[in-house]
């Protein structure tokens, strides 16, 4: 028999952007909401110390039980199908994106500009870095403007820090702590950053945000009910209307019993892979494409941003292992501007690193080095340092850079398994060996500059903090979703987050999802009372 | 100690690695790590000894022995392993190494009395090294510890990826993985032995 449950709001997905939303619905609005989960639960904070401790002793996973097998899909995909999904071992890295970003159209000729400005979207990042706890400091204003200060003060440099900032504006490039959802001061019952320096994967003590803490807190105030385990397999409208009515799923732990959930509001929050996966599933005579798809693109313009980095030798002592994780950062690329290829614009981040400084066993000359030999060659070469510099760098998506459903493979409950393809924009194409040459160039000038020497350098393929596939536009026929993330086809159904990115910038991209989120949730609450503060 | 965006085992590896699920496997784990707990403290000291630096000195070799027989006792074989980025790829750790590096412990001990007429703790600086040699013949650089081949070399990986290998390499109190106060961090790491 079938279970049905319902209420005011359904959200699907329960990752950082369906915590925000709920957190902001809950808080601001009278209504019920109920938020469904196909992954396990997490482990409590509690256990976190041990966890980690096995993480660093043999490299195990600290995250039991944080995936489902037999949803790997073709194509790039990080693992994390669990209560708070991928923000559960995420870095915490939280720079805003820049004014440029929603605007490359105009400014630029390239690509498309978004429904928004960044003015639309600074008052919910500042109310993403409210509810995430964000450390940051404030970089010049023309570059990173702001309406208020952060909400906490930046985490403190660590000491090698402070001597790469030096080292980098020899190279006229001037950088600053990069914003973080790491406590700088204790924050909602969290605590202040102890630098223990595994913020990835695990931070043990809470300091970084992890939507656990979000969920933890509107279950025990029973502002939500999550039920974890639990597939949304497919939506479905009214008959012969465009209102979504239920949501069909699947509890992993008795799949002969179908669940249906009946909400006024269906929030799809499952990011950027499993949101567009849905909707294609979501296929009836009424929408043969599936829900959301009139305009043929859902699934179509998936976007991210590619990274070239180096490692490089500086002429001076650093202690790698005091806060490795954490850099510096600057946006003074993020602007395009002419000199370099057409049109390039990304990121710089600088870590201390201990690249180039590891014990050997080998010397120079193939000599084998034990004991005293080698504590000697350590030294000798511990006595200068590395940066770690990296470069993510804007990739403008194709149509066809696009999800698909897959004719060969298929999810544990049956359905045709997503398929991924990144392809770029012709601009991007035509433009990537000169833009990863002038990057490794600027790399170079950073070592010149500053007495060293480039070691080695790297470019990764794969495009980071994956977005799209459900973008938002003003015409209906170009895009899926309002500027709101409301469906442009059905007025009850929203998509947040990631996938309504209409390109990706170069960088991370987590509190702009954040942050679009809880722009789409004061719109899917304006239909509920407000709730008395 | 692992690099957390570098997966130790490559595709191929993992799909070797699912025989290792099979009852007879777990058997055979179930026995290896029993053989871990009984690795020779003597021969394993006198290793410690040639391949440890000496300035950690008697009273500091002892304990990295003992932790590394402590990480060895605590290894599971096909535990899962930090997921890589961007890939769906799940990895598992490796079997124990603890098998193959108690026999080769106790293949140098008898070595050495059959060359030398002594056990292998007993020998001289210039005897072990000798015998120890071949253990380091095909190695380039140093593994993860689990992945050494041989006993030598996993416990000189073990120890140099200790936070206090690292503070003696680099003179200071880095406290790798400790916490610390937040606002102490922009401090320059102490030297060891105190302030200079
Ligand atoms: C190792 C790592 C480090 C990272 N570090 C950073 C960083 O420092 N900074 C940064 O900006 N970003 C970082 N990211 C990216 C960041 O984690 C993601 O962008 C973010 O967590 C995505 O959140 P989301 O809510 O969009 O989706 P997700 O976290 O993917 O959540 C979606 C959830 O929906 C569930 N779901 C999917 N389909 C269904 C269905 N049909 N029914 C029910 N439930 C479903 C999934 O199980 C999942 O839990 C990192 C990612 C990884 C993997």
């Amino acid at each position: 028999m079938t279970r049905v449950i319902e209420a005011d709001v359904c959200i699907i997905g329960s990752g950082i952007t369906a915590a925000m939303v709920a957190e902001k619905l809950t808080d601001e609005r009278q209504c019920s909401v109920v938020v469904v989960e196909a992954g396990d639960e997490f482990d409590p904070l509690t256990a976190r110390p041990a966890l980690r401790r096995r993480f660093l002793d043999y490299g195990e996973s600290p995250w039991r039980n944080d995936h489902i097998a037999g949803t790997e899909v073709a194509g790039q995909q990080s693992r994390s199908m669990v209560v708070g999904g991928l923000a559960m071992h995420w870095g915490g890295v939280t720079p805003r994106w820049s004014p440029e970003d929603f605007r490359i159209k105009s400014l630029y000729g390239i690509h498309e500009d978004w429904p928004i400005a960044y003015d639309d979207l600074d008052p919910f990042y500042q109310e993403a870095e409210e509810r995430l706890g964000i450390a940051g400091e404030q970089g010049p204003p023309d570059l990173d403007p702001r309406g208020k200060p952060f909400p906490q003060p930046a985490l403190p440099l660590t000491w090698g820090l402070s001597q790469l900032k030096r080292w980098a504006a020899d190279a006229g490039i001037a950088t600053w702590s990069q914003p973080s959802a790491k406590n700088a001061v204790p924050w909602r019952g969290r605590p202040a950053c102890c630098r223990n320096d595994t913020c990835f994967p695990i931070c043990p003590i809470g300091a970084k945000y992890s939507p656990d803490f979000t969920w933890n807190a509107l279950r025990h105030s029973g502002r939500v009910q999550l039920l974890s385990r639990t597939v949304v397999r497919r939506l479905d409208a009214a008959a012969g209307s465009d209102r979504i009515e239920r949501a069909q799923a699947v509890s992993r732990d008795h799949p002969g019993e179908p669940i249906e959930f009946r909400a006024r509001t269906f929030v799809v929050a499952a990011g950027y892979l499993w949101s567009p996966h849905l909707l294609l599933l979501s296929r009836s005579a009424r929408h043969p494409n599936g829900m959301a798809n009139r305009s043929g693109l859902v699934g179509k313009y998936l976007c991210g941003h590619r990274n070239v980095s180096a490692y490089v030798s500086v002429p001076f002592a650093l202690y790698p292992g005091t806060n490795e994780q954490h850099s510096l950062v600057t946006k003074q690329f993020m602007r395009h501007r002419t000199g370099g290829p057409r049109y390039l614009r990304h990121d710089l981040r600088i870590w201390e690193s201990d690249v180039g400084q590891e014990p050997r066993i080998r010397g120079d000359g193939g000599k084998l080095l034990l004991g005293d030999d080698l504590l000697a060659d350590w030294r000798r070469r511990a006595a200068t340092g590395t940066a770690r510099v990296r470069s993510y760098y804007d990739v403008i998506p194709d149509r066809s850079s696009d999800l698909t459903l897959d004719g060969a493979r298929r999810t544990p409950w049956g359905d045709p398994a997503p398929r991924l393809a990144w392809r770029d924009a012709p601009v991007s194409k035509e433009l990537r060996g000169a833009s990863e040459q002038h990057l490794r160039e600027l790399f170079e000038h950073l070592a010149r500059a500053g007495n060293g020497r480039v070691l080695s350098t790297g470019t990764d393929s794969f495009q980071d903090h994956p977005a799209g596939g459900c973008r938002m536009g003003a015409d209906p026929a170009q895009s899926v979703t309002d500027s709101w993330g409301r469906s442009h086809d059905h007025e009850n159904l929203f998509i947040v987050g990631a996938p309504t990115c209409v390109s990706a910038s170069s960088a991370n991209g987590t509190l702009t999802f954040a942050a679009l989120s809880l722009r789409s949730a004061s719109a899917i609450g304006r239909v509920f009372p407000a709730r008395a503060t | 100690m692992p690099s957390p965006n570098h997966p130790d085992l490559s595709r191929r590896q993992l799909l070797a690695l699912l025989a290792v699920f099979s009852p007879a496997a777990v058997l055979r784990r179930r026995r290896g790590r029993l053989a871990a707990q009984g690795l020779d403290h003597m021969t394993l000291d006198a290793v410690g000894a040639a391949v440890l630096p000496a300035e950690l000195g008697v009273a500091g070799i002892g304990p990295v022995v003992r932790g590394f027989e402590r990480w060895l006792a605590g290894y599971r074989g096909g535990a899962e392993l930090i997921h890589g980025y961007g890939t769906a790829d799940i990895q598992r750790t490796a079997p124990s190494p603890a098998p193959r590096w108690k026999a080769q412990l106790a293949a140098l001990d008898a070595h050495a009395r059959r060359r030398f007429g002594q056990p292998f703790g007993s020998l001289g600086a210039a005897d072990r090294a000798v015998l120890l040699a071949p253990a380091f013949d095909a190695v380039k650089t140093l593994p993860r510890p689990a992945a050494a081949q041989h006993v030598a070399v996993g416990l000189l990986a073990w120890w140099a990826a200790t936070p206090s290998a690292i503070d003696l390499a680099y003179g200071a109190s880095i406290g790798r993985y400790n916490c610390r106060p937040l606002a102490a961090s922009p401090e320059r790491p102490v030297p060891l032995g105190g302030p200079r």
